[in-house]
């Protein structure tokens, strides 16, 4: 441990950065809007994300909403924390490969209520195209007040049809016109499915660009 | 340029750079990948994921260690992963290997060759192939390999030993089968 | 042991045939790889950083325990997502300027994306985001010619941001017709826009 700390300090030292530090900018960031007290505990979330490999920029943004928001110290770290461990949980659920944007939306979908399950099954079923569109119309789902698992089963059912992103948006729309209509949000995804079911081909209808889909043996 | 050299393009902000050492890298990861799995979607994934993580991982790179070598293990660890996920089955059968759409230089004989190989080292268990194919497939050096697999050099010479003289055997009798 | 070395060679020739469709696995790589945010050298570069010494699992417990017993500033890996370039960013993007539903929300052009909002009534108005550090001061609209109209463009990077608008400085609402972020942060919603090569909202 003394090793490790004489290292460390020793090393610091000489590596003192020339060039700016992607890292530095976030922190200074941080540092600048949020007390000193915060700002230290934040960035300890934001060094341990970052050191996982995961993106740190949902935690930074979250947090710095919550100051222009004006939202309390306690109120801002927890929103952090919940960030972090959403995407800790989205990229066990979406595997190691996922984007960055996968995972800040898949984080928010786990967040808000949508099991882990789902989100494996929609990379299952669209296992090498980019999820972010997918999961950022489950978002909005689960937003407009349809439940979140009869929300996974609308995306994933649409999903699995070979609906391409811009038809996952359009049905989105659609179905948000009718519960601005009045309707109610359950029979609303259901009609909203239904329409772009029909409308889409199984035979011809692919994913995004990218592989084909195909078997996964991955849980 | 060098591999270190494009690294520290890499980290100074040149990300493209990196595309440069993914083209001089891509096809030696996959082919490992693709015979120690013996499957060649696996390995696409496998390699992926590999090169995902060497970008990632770039700022704990330094330039005294060789780029090669700190790549490979990477993937030595990905593809053990990905064995053990694949179940204790060591052989796909060489159709997984796609011989069809293999680009051949010369017609039927290079299909057979690949599988052939494929085939030969299938009995092998994973260290043993590791080895046999990064010493006898890859070409690199003892030392270099070593510190890719974390094993010995001398451990690692019984082994590409052991393998060369089972893959031979393997080797005549599929020949002698005339089977693909 | 000519009959060796003629062996291996067969083996290593068997070994490099180029193998089928690597050269567009080899685009998917990249192509994944440009969604990345850039790396940057992290500030420890210490001995246990070598993955040679040390393997994976146990040089992230090491680095945790320091984090958590807070020695030094930074011991452990990690960067920030970068502002930077990533890959093969922007050299050439095929512009595909999209209009959203009912012509209100956000118009995806090459990097620069257009938000609409429509206030009646209001003297001001200004968009808040993961991109502006949710400043309602950084990025004010200003009125289109039709006078309840709303409107400002703004260089966003590849991906997924969430935003709103704020009104006369202090009432915040996001786009109708964006998606929504699927929980309320803060107690308020927010919209969400993804920027992709050309892509749609």
């Amino acid at each position: 441990m003394i090793r490790i700390l004489a290292v460390a300090m020793g090393t610091w030292f000489l590596i003192a950065p020339a060039t700016s530090f992607g890292d530095e900018s976030e922190e200074a960031r941080l540092r600048a809007r949020l007390g000193p007290e915060l700002a230290t505990q934040v960035i300890e979330v934001v060094r341990s994300a970052a050191a996982q490999g995961l993106p740190t920029s949902p935690l930074v943004a979250r947090a710095l909403e919550g100051a222009s928001r004006q939202a309390s110290g306690a109120a801002i770290l927890q929103a952090v924390r919940r960030q972090a461990s959403g995407l800790v949980a989205a990229r066990r659920a979406l595997g190691p490969n996922a984007r960055p944007a996968e995972l800040d939306a898949g984080a928010g979908a786990l967040l808000a209520g949508v099991p882990e399950d789902s989100l494996m099954s929609l990379k299952r079923a669209r296992p090498s195209g980019s999820l972010v569109i997918p999961l950022i119309v489950l978002c909005d789902f689960v937003a407009r007040g349809i439940p979140a698992v009869s929300a996974s089963s609308t995306v994933l059912a649409a999903t699995r049809a070979g609906a391409a992103d811009p038809a996952l948006l359009r049905m989105r729309e659609r179905i948000n016109e009718r519960i601005l209509r009045g309707e109610a949000p359950m029979g609303a995804s259901r009609e909203g499915l239904r329409e772009l079911l029909t409308k889409t081909d199984p035979g011809t209808a692919k994913g995004n660009p990218g592989r084909e889909p195909r078997e996964r043996r991955r849980p | 340029m060098t591999d270190a050299e494009l690294v520290v393009r890499v980290v100074a902000g040149d990300a493209g750079a990196f595309a440069d050492l993914v083209a001089r890298y891509h096809a030696a990861c996959l082919r490992d990948a693709a015979h120690v799995l013996g499957d060649r979607m696996e390995a696409e994934d496998v390699v992926q994921e590999t090169l995902l993580r060497a970008y990632r991982s770039l700022g704990r790179y330094q330039e005294r260690q060789q780029f090669r070598p700190w790549l490979f293990r990477i993937l030595v660890n990905r593809c053990r992963t990905a064995a053990t996920r694949m179940g204790t089955q060591r052989l796909r059968t060489a159709d997984a290997m796609n011989p069809d759409t293999v680009t051949a230089r010369d017609g039927t004989a290079a299909l057979e060759l690949r599988s052939r190989l494929v085939r030969a080292i299938a009995g092998l268990d994973e260290p043993h192939r590791e080895a046999f194919l990064l010493k006898l497939g890859e070409g690199l050096e003892y030392e270099e390999i070593a510190r890719i697999t974390g094993a010995s050099v001398s451990a690692l010479k019984m082994r590409v030993k052991r393998a060369r003289d089972q893959v031979r055997e393997r080797w005549k009798e599929l020949d002698d089968d005339g089977t693909r | 042991m000519e009959h060796d070395d003629r062996w291996d060679d067969q083996v290593r020739d068997a070994y490099r045939r180029p193998i089928a469709g690597e050269e567009r696995a080899r685009e998917q790589v990249i192509a994944r790889l440009r969604e990345e945010p850039a790396p940057r050298r992290s500030r420890w570069s210490g001995w246990w950083m070598d993955p040679d010494a040390i393997r994976m699992r146990p040089l992230l417990a090491v680095a945790s325990l320091i984090m958590v017993l807070g020695i030094g500033a930074g011991a452990g890996a990690w960067w920030a997502a970068s502002r930077g370039a990533s890959i093969g960013s922007p050299r050439s993007t095929t512009v595909v300027a999209r209009q959203t539903a009912r012509g209100i929300g956000a118009f995806i052009g090459a990097t620069a994306v257009t938000f609409v909002f429509r206030a009646p009534g209001a003297s001001r108005v200004s968009l808040v985001g993961d991109f502006n550090g949710w400043n309602p001061e950084a990025t004010p609209l200003r009125r289109a010619t039709l006078g309840d109209t709303w409107i400002a463009e703004v260089p966003l990077e590849r991906g997924l941001h969430a935003y709103a608008f704020v009104i006369d400085g202090s009432d915040w609402a996001p786009d109708p017709s964006a998606p929504l972020a699927a929980e309320a942060s803060f107690g308020r919603r927010n919209s969400l826009v993804v920027v992709s090569e050309g892509g749609p909202l």
